[in-house]
Protein backbone atom coordinates (compact mmCIF):
# COMPACT_ATOMS: atom_id res chain seq x y z
CA UNK A 1 0.00 0.00 0.00
CA UNK A 2 1.26 3.49 -1.46
CA UNK A 3 1.51 5.85 1.95
CA UNK A 4 -1.45 7.88 0.40
CA UNK A 5 -3.54 4.91 0.98
CA UNK A 6 -2.51 4.33 4.59
CA UNK A 7 -3.14 7.86 5.50
CA UNK A 8 -7.00 7.49 4.08
CA UNK A 9 -7.51 4.38 5.81
CA UNK A 10 -5.97 5.78 8.87
CA UNK A 11 -8.12 8.53 8.44
CA UNK A 12 -11.32 6.99 8.50
CA UNK A 13 -10.11 4.57 11.42
CA UNK A 14 -9.23 7.47 13.44
CA UNK A 15 -12.64 9.10 12.10
CA UNK A 16 -14.61 6.32 12.98
CA UNK A 17 -12.42 5.87 16.76
CA UNK A 18 -13.62 10.08 17.57
CA UNK A 19 -17.39 9.70 16.18
CA UNK A 20 -17.47 6.73 19.08
CA UNK A 21 -16.37 9.00 21.30
CA UNK A 22 -18.62 12.20 21.17
CA UNK A 23 -22.28 12.45 21.77
CA UNK A 24 -25.02 13.05 24.49
CA UNK A 25 -24.28 11.14 27.64
CA UNK A 26 -20.90 11.28 30.10
CA UNK A 27 -18.75 8.37 28.28
CA UNK A 28 -14.96 8.72 28.62
CA UNK A 29 -12.41 6.79 26.18
CA UNK A 30 -11.60 4.29 28.84
CA UNK A 31 -15.08 3.72 29.71
CA UNK A 32 -16.09 3.74 25.90
CA UNK A 33 -13.05 1.18 25.05
CA UNK A 34 -13.61 -0.87 27.55
CA UNK A 35 -17.70 -1.60 26.57
CA UNK A 36 -16.23 -2.11 23.10
CA UNK A 37 -14.30 -5.28 24.15
CA UNK A 38 -17.08 -6.38 25.98
CA UNK A 39 -19.52 -6.15 23.17
CA UNK A 40 -16.62 -7.93 21.12
CA UNK A 41 -16.80 -10.38 24.00
CA UNK A 42 -20.58 -11.07 23.74
CA UNK A 43 -20.35 -9.93 27.43
CA UNK A 44 -22.26 -6.66 27.30
CA UNK A 45 -24.11 -5.65 30.54
CA UNK A 46 -27.68 -5.24 30.65
CA UNK A 47 -28.20 -1.92 32.28
CA UNK A 48 -24.34 -0.46 31.97
CA UNK A 49 -24.50 2.93 30.19
CA UNK A 50 -21.50 3.18 28.95
CA UNK A 51 -22.11 -0.18 26.74
CA UNK A 52 -25.99 0.99 25.77
CA UNK A 53 -24.55 4.23 24.34
CA UNK A 54 -21.36 2.96 22.62
CA UNK A 55 -22.41 -0.41 21.44
CA UNK A 56 -26.15 -0.23 20.68
CA UNK A 57 -26.50 3.41 19.72
CA UNK A 58 -23.31 4.64 19.48
CA UNK A 59 -21.58 2.15 17.38
CA UNK A 60 -23.47 0.91 14.49
CA UNK A 61 -24.80 4.81 13.50
CA UNK A 62 -20.88 5.56 13.15
CA UNK A 63 -20.48 2.40 11.12
CA UNK A 64 -23.38 3.34 9.18
CA UNK A 65 -22.49 6.53 8.23
CA UNK A 66 -18.85 5.71 7.27
CA UNK A 67 -20.49 2.96 5.26
CA UNK A 68 -22.62 5.52 3.54
CA UNK A 69 -19.71 8.37 3.29
CA UNK A 70 -17.80 5.45 1.28
CA UNK A 71 -20.53 4.30 -1.16
CA UNK A 72 -21.14 8.08 -1.96
CA UNK A 73 -17.43 9.19 -2.22
CA UNK A 74 -16.70 5.90 -3.96
CA UNK A 75 -19.40 5.83 -6.76
CA UNK A 76 -18.75 9.70 -7.21
CA UNK A 77 -15.06 8.39 -8.62
CA UNK A 78 -16.54 5.88 -10.98
CA UNK A 79 -19.82 8.13 -12.20
CA UNK A 80 -16.78 11.09 -13.24
CA UNK A 81 -14.78 8.08 -14.48
CA UNK A 82 -17.60 7.02 -16.56
CA UNK A 83 -18.99 10.36 -18.10
CA UNK A 84 -15.08 11.54 -18.45
CA UNK A 85 -16.85 14.49 -16.36
CA UNK A 86 -15.28 15.72 -13.29
CA UNK A 87 -18.73 17.85 -12.49
CA UNK A 88 -20.34 14.47 -12.61
CA UNK A 89 -21.46 13.41 -9.34
CA UNK A 90 -23.54 9.84 -8.68
CA UNK A 91 -27.12 12.33 -8.48
CA UNK A 92 -26.72 13.16 -12.35
CA UNK A 93 -27.99 9.09 -13.28
CA UNK A 94 -30.89 9.95 -11.35
CA UNK A 95 -30.77 7.43 -8.94
CA UNK A 96 -30.98 9.30 -5.45
CA UNK A 97 -33.63 11.35 -6.35
CA UNK A 98 -36.15 8.59 -7.97
CA UNK A 99 -35.23 6.59 -4.86
CA UNK A 100 -36.48 9.94 -2.91
CA UNK A 101 -39.89 9.87 -5.07
CA UNK A 102 -40.38 5.97 -4.28
CA UNK A 103 -39.89 7.08 -0.66
CA UNK A 104 -41.78 10.24 -0.28
CA UNK A 105 -44.65 8.18 -2.26
CA UNK A 106 -44.98 6.11 0.49
CA UNK A 107 -45.12 8.47 3.22
CA UNK A 108 -47.19 10.34 0.75
CA UNK A 109 -49.36 7.20 1.30
CA UNK A 110 -49.02 6.59 4.88
CA UNK A 111 -47.61 3.33 4.21
CA UNK A 112 -44.43 3.89 6.34
CA UNK A 113 -46.96 2.77 9.37
CA UNK A 114 -46.65 -0.46 8.60
CA UNK A 115 -42.96 -0.55 9.79
CA UNK A 116 -39.40 1.30 9.66
CA UNK A 117 -38.59 -0.97 6.87
CA UNK A 118 -41.18 0.44 4.51
CA UNK A 119 -39.45 3.82 3.53
CA UNK A 120 -36.13 2.23 2.90
CA UNK A 121 -37.23 -0.78 0.73
CA UNK A 122 -39.29 1.63 -0.93
CA UNK A 123 -36.53 3.96 -1.33
CA UNK A 124 -34.29 0.48 -2.69
CA UNK A 125 -37.21 -0.10 -5.13
CA UNK A 126 -36.83 3.55 -6.65
CA UNK A 127 -33.13 3.42 -7.25
CA UNK A 128 -33.76 -0.29 -8.91
CA UNK A 129 -36.00 1.16 -11.36
CA UNK A 130 -34.03 4.08 -12.16
CA UNK A 131 -31.90 1.60 -13.03
CA UNK A 132 -33.56 -0.06 -15.39
CA UNK A 133 -34.54 2.72 -17.10
CA UNK A 134 -31.15 3.26 -17.43
CA UNK A 135 -30.08 -0.14 -18.36
CA UNK A 136 -32.94 0.41 -20.97
CA UNK A 137 -31.43 3.65 -22.07
CA UNK A 138 -28.02 1.75 -22.21
CA UNK A 139 -29.38 -0.98 -24.21
CA UNK A 140 -29.91 0.82 -27.19
CA UNK A 141 -26.45 2.08 -27.75
CA UNK A 142 -26.63 5.58 -26.65
CA UNK A 143 -23.34 7.27 -26.19
CA UNK A 144 -22.28 8.14 -22.54
CA UNK A 145 -23.67 12.00 -22.97
CA UNK A 146 -26.99 10.27 -23.67
CA UNK A 147 -26.98 8.75 -20.92
CA UNK A 148 -25.89 11.68 -18.50
CA UNK A 149 -29.25 13.59 -20.39
CA UNK A 150 -31.22 11.30 -19.63
CA UNK A 151 -30.08 11.07 -16.07
CA UNK A 152 -30.43 14.58 -15.90
CA UNK A 153 -34.17 14.80 -16.77
CA UNK A 154 -34.64 11.79 -14.84
CA UNK A 155 -33.77 13.30 -11.69
CA UNK A 156 -35.43 16.50 -12.70
CA UNK A 157 -38.33 14.74 -13.62
CA UNK A 158 -38.07 12.56 -10.24
CA UNK A 159 -37.50 15.99 -8.67
CA UNK A 160 -40.32 17.86 -9.81
CA UNK A 161 -42.88 14.82 -8.65
CA UNK A 162 -41.58 15.18 -5.38
CA UNK A 163 -42.21 18.72 -5.01
CA UNK A 164 -45.52 18.40 -6.71
CA UNK A 165 -46.66 15.80 -3.64
CA UNK A 166 -45.06 18.29 -0.87
CA UNK A 167 -47.09 20.72 -2.64
CA UNK A 168 -50.28 18.78 -2.29
CA UNK A 169 -48.98 17.85 1.42
CA UNK A 170 -49.10 21.20 1.93
CA UNK A 171 -52.06 21.35 4.34
CA UNK A 172 -50.62 17.97 6.15
CA UNK A 173 -48.39 19.76 8.31
CA UNK A 174 -46.98 16.15 10.12
CA UNK A 175 -46.56 14.64 6.46
CA UNK A 176 -44.77 17.49 5.24
CA UNK A 177 -42.57 17.52 8.34
CA UNK A 178 -41.98 13.71 7.54
CA UNK A 179 -40.97 13.91 4.25
CA UNK A 180 -38.29 16.60 4.14
CA UNK A 181 -36.53 15.32 7.31
CA UNK A 182 -36.69 12.20 5.30
CA UNK A 183 -35.29 13.85 2.14
CA UNK A 184 -32.65 16.29 4.13
CA UNK A 185 -31.03 12.99 5.13
CA UNK A 186 -30.80 11.73 8.78
CA UNK A 187 -28.38 9.29 10.99
CA UNK A 188 -30.79 9.65 14.04
CA UNK A 189 -31.68 5.71 15.45
CA UNK A 190 -29.84 3.81 13.33
CA UNK A 191 -29.17 0.52 14.23
CA UNK A 192 -27.38 -2.77 13.77
CA UNK A 193 -30.57 -3.66 11.74
CA UNK A 194 -29.83 -0.68 9.47
CA UNK A 195 -25.55 -1.41 9.10
CA UNK A 196 -26.58 -5.41 7.79
CA UNK A 197 -28.85 -3.67 5.07
CA UNK A 198 -26.20 -1.57 4.25
CA UNK A 199 -22.85 -3.15 4.64
CA UNK A 200 -23.38 -6.40 1.74
CA UNK A 201 -24.30 -3.95 -0.77
CA UNK A 202 -22.11 -1.14 0.11
CA UNK A 203 -19.02 -3.73 -0.07
CA UNK A 204 -20.80 -5.59 -3.35
CA UNK A 205 -20.70 -2.28 -5.05
CA UNK A 206 -17.59 -0.99 -4.04
CA UNK A 207 -15.76 -4.40 -5.14
CA UNK A 208 -17.46 -3.77 -8.45
CA UNK A 209 -16.30 -0.74 -8.73
CA UNK A 210 -12.91 -1.00 -8.08
CA UNK A 211 -12.90 -4.47 -10.56
CA UNK A 212 -14.08 -1.89 -13.25
CA UNK A 213 -11.11 0.16 -12.86
CA UNK A 214 -8.42 -0.75 -15.63
CA UNK A 215 -11.53 -0.14 -18.29
CA UNK A 216 -12.60 3.41 -16.62
CA UNK A 217 -8.87 4.08 -16.95
CA UNK A 218 -8.78 3.05 -20.90
CA UNK A 219 -12.35 5.65 -20.98
CA UNK A 220 -9.47 8.35 -20.44
CA UNK A 221 -8.80 9.16 -24.38
CA UNK A 222 -12.51 8.29 -25.20
CA UNK A 223 -14.88 5.33 -26.40
CA UNK A 224 -12.99 4.68 -29.67
CA UNK A 225 -9.85 4.68 -28.12
CA UNK A 226 -10.81 2.37 -25.16
CA UNK A 227 -12.65 0.13 -27.40
CA UNK A 228 -9.33 -0.19 -29.69
CA UNK A 229 -7.74 -1.07 -26.57
CA UNK A 230 -9.93 -3.69 -26.12
CA UNK A 231 -12.51 -2.19 -23.28
CA UNK A 232 -16.30 -3.82 -24.17
CA UNK A 233 -17.43 -0.20 -23.73
CA UNK A 234 -21.12 -1.20 -23.77
CA UNK A 235 -20.68 -3.51 -20.74
CA UNK A 236 -18.43 -1.36 -19.24
CA UNK A 237 -20.96 1.33 -18.93
CA UNK A 238 -23.70 -1.32 -18.21
CA UNK A 239 -21.69 -2.21 -15.26
CA UNK A 240 -20.82 1.21 -13.76
CA UNK A 241 -24.49 2.59 -13.79
CA UNK A 242 -24.86 -0.87 -11.75
CA UNK A 243 -21.92 -0.16 -9.08
CA UNK A 244 -23.30 2.98 -8.86
CA UNK A 245 -26.82 3.12 -8.91
CA UNK A 246 -26.36 -0.34 -5.58
CA UNK A 247 -24.21 2.26 -3.83
CA UNK A 248 -26.31 5.64 -3.97
CA UNK A 249 -29.51 3.17 -3.71
CA UNK A 250 -28.50 1.84 -0.36
CA UNK A 251 -27.29 5.33 1.20
CA UNK A 252 -30.24 6.60 -0.10
CA UNK A 253 -32.54 3.97 0.89
CA UNK A 254 -30.99 4.15 4.62
CA UNK A 255 -30.07 7.96 5.58
CA UNK A 256 -31.92 10.12 2.79
CA UNK A 257 -30.33 12.46 0.01
CA UNK A 258 -26.59 13.11 1.11
CA UNK A 259 -25.38 15.71 -1.47
CA UNK A 260 -21.72 16.99 -2.84
CA UNK A 261 -19.43 13.72 -0.88
CA UNK A 262 -19.76 12.00 -4.19
CA UNK A 263 -18.56 15.75 -6.16
CA UNK A 264 -16.05 16.59 -3.83
CA UNK A 265 -14.36 13.71 -2.47
CA UNK A 266 -12.78 12.29 -5.67
CA UNK A 267 -11.44 15.77 -6.68
CA UNK A 268 -9.41 15.66 -3.53
CA UNK A 269 -8.27 12.13 -3.33
CA UNK A 270 -7.36 12.55 -7.07
CA UNK A 271 -4.67 15.41 -5.85
CA UNK A 272 -2.85 12.62 -4.33
CA UNK A 273 -3.78 9.43 -5.32
CA UNK A 274 -3.41 10.54 -9.25
CA UNK A 275 -5.90 9.54 -11.96
CA UNK A 276 -6.10 5.72 -11.73
CA UNK A 277 -9.35 4.42 -10.74
CA UNK A 278 -8.05 1.28 -8.36
CA UNK A 279 -6.54 4.24 -6.31
CA UNK A 280 -9.11 6.81 -7.05
CA UNK A 281 -12.43 4.66 -5.90
CA UNK A 282 -10.98 2.71 -2.94
CA UNK A 283 -9.25 6.06 -1.97
CA UNK A 284 -12.53 7.75 -2.32
CA UNK A 285 -14.28 5.05 -0.51
CA UNK A 286 -12.08 5.68 2.58
CA UNK A 287 -11.92 9.44 2.52
CA UNK A 288 -15.63 9.71 2.11
CA UNK A 289 -16.03 7.87 5.21
CA UNK A 290 -13.42 9.70 7.39
CA UNK A 291 -15.79 12.72 6.15
CA UNK A 292 -19.18 12.20 6.56
CA UNK A 293 -17.95 10.30 10.30
CA UNK A 294 -16.39 13.73 10.66
CA UNK A 295 -19.77 15.76 9.91
CA UNK A 296 -21.85 13.80 12.21
CA UNK A 297 -19.43 13.76 14.75
CA UNK A 298 -19.30 18.04 14.35
CA UNK A 299 -22.98 17.46 14.36
CA UNK A 300 -23.28 16.03 17.56
CA UNK A 301 -20.82 17.19 19.76
CA UNK A 302 -22.08 21.36 18.45
CA UNK A 303 -26.09 19.38 18.90
CA UNK A 304 -26.21 21.11 15.69
CA UNK A 305 -29.82 20.79 14.91
CA UNK A 306 -29.36 20.20 11.13
CA UNK A 307 -29.49 17.16 8.99
CA UNK A 308 -26.41 15.62 7.12
CA UNK A 309 -27.50 16.50 3.87
CA UNK A 310 -28.16 20.20 4.46
CA UNK A 311 -24.22 19.71 6.68
CA UNK A 312 -22.56 18.20 3.58
CA UNK A 313 -23.79 21.00 1.47
CA UNK A 314 -23.05 23.91 3.24
CA UNK A 315 -19.82 22.86 3.56
CA UNK A 316 -19.35 21.13 0.70
CA UNK A 317 -20.30 24.07 -1.41
CA UNK A 318 -17.22 26.09 -0.02
CA UNK A 319 -15.36 23.59 -0.21
CA UNK A 320 -15.91 22.15 -4.08
CA UNK A 321 -15.40 26.08 -5.09
CA UNK A 322 -11.55 26.16 -3.22
CA UNK A 323 -10.90 23.14 -4.90
CA UNK A 324 -11.85 24.29 -8.36
CA UNK A 325 -9.96 27.38 -7.72
CA UNK A 326 -6.61 25.77 -6.47
CA UNK A 327 -7.60 22.77 -9.12
CA UNK A 328 -7.29 26.03 -11.90
CA UNK A 329 -3.82 27.53 -10.69
CA UNK A 330 -1.90 24.03 -10.08
CA UNK A 331 -3.72 23.05 -13.88
CA UNK A 332 -5.69 20.05 -13.02
CA UNK A 333 -9.03 20.38 -11.89
CA UNK B 1 1.24 -18.27 -45.18
CA UNK B 2 -1.14 -16.19 -44.63
CA UNK B 3 -0.87 -12.09 -44.47
CA UNK B 4 -0.56 -10.08 -41.43
CA UNK B 5 -3.72 -8.00 -42.14
CA UNK B 6 -5.82 -8.62 -45.54
CA UNK B 7 -8.75 -7.50 -46.30
CA UNK B 8 -11.22 -9.46 -48.51
CA UNK B 9 -14.18 -7.70 -50.65
CA UNK B 10 -14.99 -5.65 -47.81
CA UNK B 11 -17.73 -2.90 -48.67
CA UNK B 12 -18.05 -0.02 -46.30
CA UNK B 13 -21.52 1.85 -45.94
CA UNK B 14 -21.54 5.34 -44.63
CA UNK B 15 -23.49 4.40 -41.47
CA UNK B 16 -24.54 1.78 -39.54
CA UNK B 17 -28.06 1.02 -40.82
CA UNK B 18 -28.28 -1.53 -43.60
CA UNK B 19 -29.53 0.34 -46.04
CA UNK B 20 -26.69 3.30 -45.79
CA UNK B 21 -25.14 4.58 -49.35
CA UNK B 22 -21.65 2.91 -49.86
CA UNK B 23 -18.71 4.31 -49.24
CA UNK B 24 -16.90 1.98 -51.01
CA UNK B 25 -17.22 -1.27 -52.24
CA UNK B 26 -14.80 -4.61 -53.46
CA UNK B 27 -11.75 -3.17 -51.51
CA UNK B 28 -9.15 -6.38 -51.70
CA UNK B 29 -5.79 -6.09 -49.68
CA UNK B 30 -3.45 -8.29 -48.82
CA UNK B 31 -0.54 -6.56 -46.26
CA UNK B 32 2.99 -8.13 -44.71
CA UNK B 33 5.39 -7.32 -42.23
CA UNK B 34 6.82 -4.12 -43.62
CA UNK B 35 4.04 -2.76 -45.33
CA UNK B 36 3.08 0.36 -45.14
CA UNK B 37 -0.51 1.93 -47.00
CA UNK B 38 -1.50 4.65 -47.35
CA UNK B 39 -5.39 5.59 -47.66
CA UNK B 40 -6.02 8.98 -49.77
CA UNK B 41 -9.05 10.43 -50.87
CA UNK B 42 -10.91 13.63 -50.62
CA UNK B 43 -12.47 14.92 -46.89
CA UNK B 44 -15.88 12.38 -46.52
CA UNK B 45 -14.95 9.48 -48.68
CA UNK B 46 -14.43 7.35 -46.16
CA UNK B 47 -10.92 7.10 -45.39
CA UNK B 48 -11.87 7.21 -41.48
CA UNK B 49 -15.04 4.51 -42.06
CA UNK B 50 -12.54 2.18 -43.75
CA UNK B 51 -9.72 2.92 -40.86
CA UNK B 52 -12.52 2.18 -37.84
CA UNK B 53 -13.99 -1.38 -40.02
CA UNK B 54 -10.12 -2.46 -40.04
CA UNK B 55 -9.70 -2.00 -36.32
CA UNK B 56 -13.31 -3.63 -35.54
CA UNK B 57 -14.91 -0.87 -34.15
CA UNK B 58 -17.78 -1.00 -37.40
CA UNK B 59 -18.95 -4.57 -38.14
CA UNK B 60 -17.80 -4.36 -42.43
CA UNK B 61 -21.13 -4.24 -44.38
CA UNK B 62 -19.44 -6.53 -46.96
CA UNK B 63 -16.64 -8.99 -46.68
CA UNK B 64 -13.67 -9.38 -44.12
CA UNK B 65 -11.22 -8.13 -42.22
CA UNK B 66 -8.46 -10.82 -41.30
CA UNK B 67 -5.54 -10.73 -39.06
CA UNK B 68 -2.62 -13.11 -39.17
CA UNK B 69 -5.53 -15.80 -40.86
CA UNK B 70 -8.20 -15.25 -38.37
CA UNK B 71 -11.51 -12.87 -38.88
CA UNK B 72 -11.20 -9.89 -36.86
CA UNK B 73 -14.86 -10.93 -35.48
CA UNK B 74 -13.54 -14.24 -34.01
CA UNK B 75 -11.13 -12.42 -31.84
CA UNK B 76 -11.50 -11.50 -28.28
CA UNK B 77 -11.38 -7.66 -27.99
CA UNK B 78 -8.37 -7.89 -26.00
CA UNK B 79 -6.50 -10.73 -27.85
CA UNK B 80 -6.90 -8.27 -30.97
CA UNK B 81 -5.93 -5.18 -29.43
CA UNK B 82 -2.64 -6.61 -28.85
CA UNK B 83 -2.39 -7.19 -32.20
CA UNK B 84 -3.74 -4.41 -33.52
CA UNK B 85 -3.49 -0.78 -32.25
CA UNK B 86 -5.42 2.20 -33.87
CA UNK B 87 -4.75 6.28 -33.50
CA UNK B 88 -7.74 7.93 -33.83
CA UNK B 89 -7.84 11.47 -35.62
CA UNK B 90 -8.99 13.11 -32.45
CA UNK B 91 -8.54 11.68 -29.06
CA UNK B 92 -8.11 14.08 -26.07
CA UNK B 93 -8.25 13.16 -22.14
CA UNK B 94 -10.72 14.43 -19.97
CA UNK B 95 -8.10 14.93 -17.37
CA UNK B 96 -4.96 16.77 -17.58
CA UNK B 97 -3.06 13.64 -17.29
CA UNK B 98 0.92 13.75 -17.52
CA UNK B 99 2.26 12.67 -20.80
CA UNK B 100 3.50 9.16 -18.99
CA UNK B 101 -0.02 8.19 -17.79
CA UNK B 102 -1.25 9.13 -21.44
CA UNK B 103 1.46 6.23 -22.58
CA UNK B 104 0.39 3.57 -20.20
CA UNK B 105 -2.85 3.70 -20.90
CA UNK B 106 -1.40 1.60 -23.81
CA UNK B 107 -0.83 -1.21 -21.68
CA UNK B 108 -4.34 -1.89 -21.23
CA UNK B 109 -4.69 -5.07 -23.29
CA UNK B 110 -2.31 -6.75 -21.19
CA UNK B 111 -3.86 -5.45 -17.61
CA UNK B 112 -5.60 -7.29 -15.02
CA UNK B 113 -8.97 -5.84 -13.91
CA UNK B 114 -7.47 -4.04 -11.56
CA UNK B 115 -4.56 -2.23 -13.35
CA UNK B 116 -1.73 -3.27 -11.33
CA UNK B 117 0.80 -1.68 -13.50
CA UNK B 118 4.21 -3.54 -12.58
CA UNK B 119 7.57 -3.64 -13.55
CA UNK B 120 7.43 -5.34 -16.96
CA UNK B 121 4.63 -2.66 -17.93
CA UNK B 122 6.58 0.36 -16.57
CA UNK B 123 9.39 -1.37 -18.96
CA UNK B 124 7.21 -1.40 -22.31
CA UNK B 125 5.79 1.98 -21.49
CA UNK B 126 9.42 3.57 -21.39
CA UNK B 127 10.57 1.66 -24.53
CA UNK B 128 7.28 3.14 -26.35
CA UNK B 129 7.85 6.17 -25.42
CA UNK B 130 11.93 5.90 -26.44
CA UNK B 131 10.63 4.81 -29.49
CA UNK B 132 8.42 7.93 -30.19
CA UNK B 133 11.14 10.03 -29.29
CA UNK B 134 9.18 10.79 -26.49
CA UNK B 135 10.93 10.17 -23.42
CA UNK B 136 12.08 13.70 -22.68
CA UNK B 137 8.52 14.49 -21.92
CA UNK B 138 7.17 11.98 -19.53
CA UNK B 139 6.38 14.34 -17.06
CA UNK B 140 4.69 17.07 -18.69
CA UNK B 141 1.33 17.72 -18.32
CA UNK B 142 -0.96 17.36 -21.49
CA UNK B 143 -2.48 20.72 -21.38
CA UNK B 144 1.67 21.88 -21.61
CA UNK B 145 2.12 20.04 -24.72
CA UNK B 146 2.35 21.36 -28.41
CA UNK B 147 0.23 19.57 -31.13
CA UNK B 148 3.53 17.91 -32.52
CA UNK B 149 4.24 16.67 -28.50
CA UNK B 150 1.09 15.40 -27.99
CA UNK B 151 1.18 12.94 -31.53
CA UNK B 152 4.36 11.80 -30.46
CA UNK B 153 2.63 10.82 -27.27
CA UNK B 154 -0.18 9.08 -29.04
CA UNK B 155 2.30 7.42 -31.25
CA UNK B 156 4.06 5.65 -28.03
CA UNK B 157 0.64 4.88 -26.48
CA UNK B 158 -0.44 3.23 -29.46
CA UNK B 159 2.90 1.74 -29.50
CA UNK B 160 2.92 0.78 -25.54
CA UNK B 161 0.56 -1.98 -26.75
CA UNK B 162 3.24 -4.20 -28.27
CA UNK B 163 0.47 -4.67 -31.69
CA UNK B 164 2.44 -5.00 -34.78
CA UNK B 165 -0.37 -3.88 -36.90
CA UNK B 166 -0.84 -0.38 -36.54
CA UNK B 167 -3.69 2.07 -37.84
CA UNK B 168 -3.58 5.59 -37.51
CA UNK B 169 -6.06 8.26 -39.20
CA UNK B 170 -4.32 11.57 -40.16
CA UNK B 171 -1.88 11.50 -37.67
CA UNK B 172 0.01 14.75 -39.55
CA UNK B 173 -2.70 16.67 -39.31
CA UNK B 174 -2.67 20.46 -38.38
CA UNK B 175 1.07 19.40 -37.42
CA UNK B 176 3.96 21.77 -38.90
CA UNK B 177 5.86 19.70 -41.37
CA UNK B 178 9.18 19.23 -38.90
CA UNK B 179 6.86 17.41 -36.76
CA UNK B 180 4.98 15.75 -39.38
CA UNK B 181 7.82 14.55 -40.68
CA UNK B 182 9.23 12.86 -37.46
CA UNK B 183 5.76 11.02 -37.06
CA UNK B 184 6.30 9.54 -40.46
CA UNK B 185 9.62 8.72 -39.41
CA UNK B 186 9.47 6.95 -36.42
CA UNK B 187 6.69 5.08 -38.52
CA UNK B 188 9.27 4.19 -41.29
CA UNK B 189 11.47 2.96 -38.90
CA UNK B 190 8.86 0.49 -37.12
CA UNK B 191 7.63 -0.52 -40.54
CA UNK B 192 11.32 -1.02 -40.52
CA UNK B 193 11.51 -3.23 -38.08
CA UNK B 194 8.73 -5.62 -39.13
CA UNK B 195 5.42 -3.42 -38.15
CA UNK B 196 2.61 -3.29 -40.93
CA UNK B 197 0.66 0.59 -40.80
CA UNK B 198 -2.16 1.66 -42.51
CA UNK B 199 -2.28 5.14 -42.23
CA UNK B 200 -5.26 7.48 -43.88
CA UNK B 201 -2.99 10.51 -44.95
CA UNK B 202 -3.85 13.71 -46.30
CA UNK B 203 -0.81 15.03 -47.77
CA UNK B 204 -0.55 12.92 -51.09
CA UNK B 205 3.69 14.22 -51.72
CA UNK B 206 4.19 12.07 -48.32
CA UNK B 207 2.15 9.49 -49.18
CA UNK B 208 3.97 9.08 -51.79
CA UNK B 209 7.72 9.11 -50.16
CA UNK B 210 6.52 6.80 -47.24
CA UNK B 211 3.85 4.19 -48.33
CA UNK B 212 4.96 1.47 -50.42
CA UNK B 213 0.87 0.95 -50.89
CA UNK B 214 -1.65 3.72 -51.55
CA UNK B 215 -5.21 2.60 -51.20
CA UNK B 216 -7.53 5.45 -53.16
CA UNK B 217 -10.57 6.36 -52.81
CA UNK B 218 -12.85 7.33 -55.67
CA UNK B 219 -16.44 8.27 -56.21
CA UNK B 220 -19.09 7.55 -53.05
CA UNK B 221 -19.80 3.34 -53.24
CA UNK B 222 -16.34 2.58 -55.74
CA UNK B 223 -13.98 0.41 -55.82
CA UNK B 224 -11.01 1.83 -54.32
CA UNK B 225 -7.77 2.00 -56.70
CA UNK B 226 -4.84 -0.27 -55.31
CA UNK B 227 -1.60 -0.10 -55.72
CA UNK B 228 2.40 0.96 -56.26
CA UNK B 229 2.61 5.14 -55.82
CA UNK B 230 4.07 4.95 -59.14
CA UNK B 231 0.82 3.72 -60.19
CA UNK B 232 -1.81 5.24 -58.43
CA UNK B 233 -0.21 8.69 -57.86
CA UNK B 234 -0.62 10.17 -61.22
CA UNK B 235 -2.54 13.10 -62.31
CA UNK B 236 -5.52 11.64 -64.22
CA UNK B 237 -5.82 9.12 -60.81
CA UNK B 238 -5.55 11.83 -58.73
CA UNK B 239 -7.88 14.55 -60.89
CA UNK B 240 -10.82 11.95 -61.01
CA UNK B 241 -10.24 10.92 -57.41
CA UNK B 242 -10.01 14.33 -55.90
CA UNK B 243 -12.40 16.37 -58.45
CA UNK B 244 -8.93 18.80 -59.19
CA UNK B 245 -7.06 19.39 -62.36
CA UNK B 246 -3.33 18.33 -61.51
CA UNK B 247 -0.46 19.66 -62.97
CA UNK B 248 3.28 19.48 -62.64
CA UNK B 249 5.76 21.85 -61.75
CA UNK B 250 8.63 21.99 -59.35
CA UNK B 251 8.30 21.97 -55.82
CA UNK B 252 9.70 22.30 -52.25
CA UNK B 253 10.70 19.16 -50.86
CA UNK B 254 11.00 18.75 -47.13
CA UNK B 255 12.83 16.44 -45.38
CA UNK B 256 14.61 15.85 -41.57
CA UNK B 257 17.91 17.49 -41.85
CA UNK B 258 20.85 14.30 -40.94
CA UNK B 259 21.50 13.14 -38.12
CA UNK B 260 17.75 13.19 -37.51
CA UNK B 261 16.65 16.12 -35.38
CA UNK B 262 16.35 15.65 -31.52
CA UNK B 263 13.28 15.96 -29.80
CA UNK B 264 12.35 19.25 -29.64
CA UNK B 265 11.24 20.60 -26.19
Amino acid sequence: MSRGAIAAVAAALAAIAIALLVGPGDVGWRDAIAALGRGLRGASEPGNVADALVWTLRLPRVLLVALVGAALAGSGAATQGLFRNPLADPSVLGVSLGAALAAVIGLFLGLDRAGVWVTPLLAAAGAGATLLLLWGLAARGHDATTLLLAGIAIAAGCGAATSSLLALAGERLDLGVRVIRWLMGSFEGRSWAHLAAAAPPVLLGLALAAALARDLDALALGDEVAASLGVDVARLRRRAITAVAILVGTATALCGVIGFVGLVVPHVVRWRAGPGHRALVLGSAAVGAALLSSIDTLGRALSLPLPPGVVTSLLGAPAFLWIVMVGARRGRA
Amino acid sequence: MSARLSLQDLGVRAGEAADAPWLLRGLTLSLQPGDWAAVIGRSGAGKSSLLRTIVGLRAPAHGTVALDGHALASLPPRTRARTLAYLPQHAEPWLDLRAEEVVSLGRTPHLGALAHVGATQHAAVLDAMARAQATALRGRRWSSLSGGERQRIMLARMLATEARVLVLDEPTTGLDVGAALQVLHTCAALVEAGATVVMAMHDLELAGRFARTIVCLGERGAVPRVGAPAEVLVPEHVAAAFGVEVELAPRMVFALPRPPATPRR
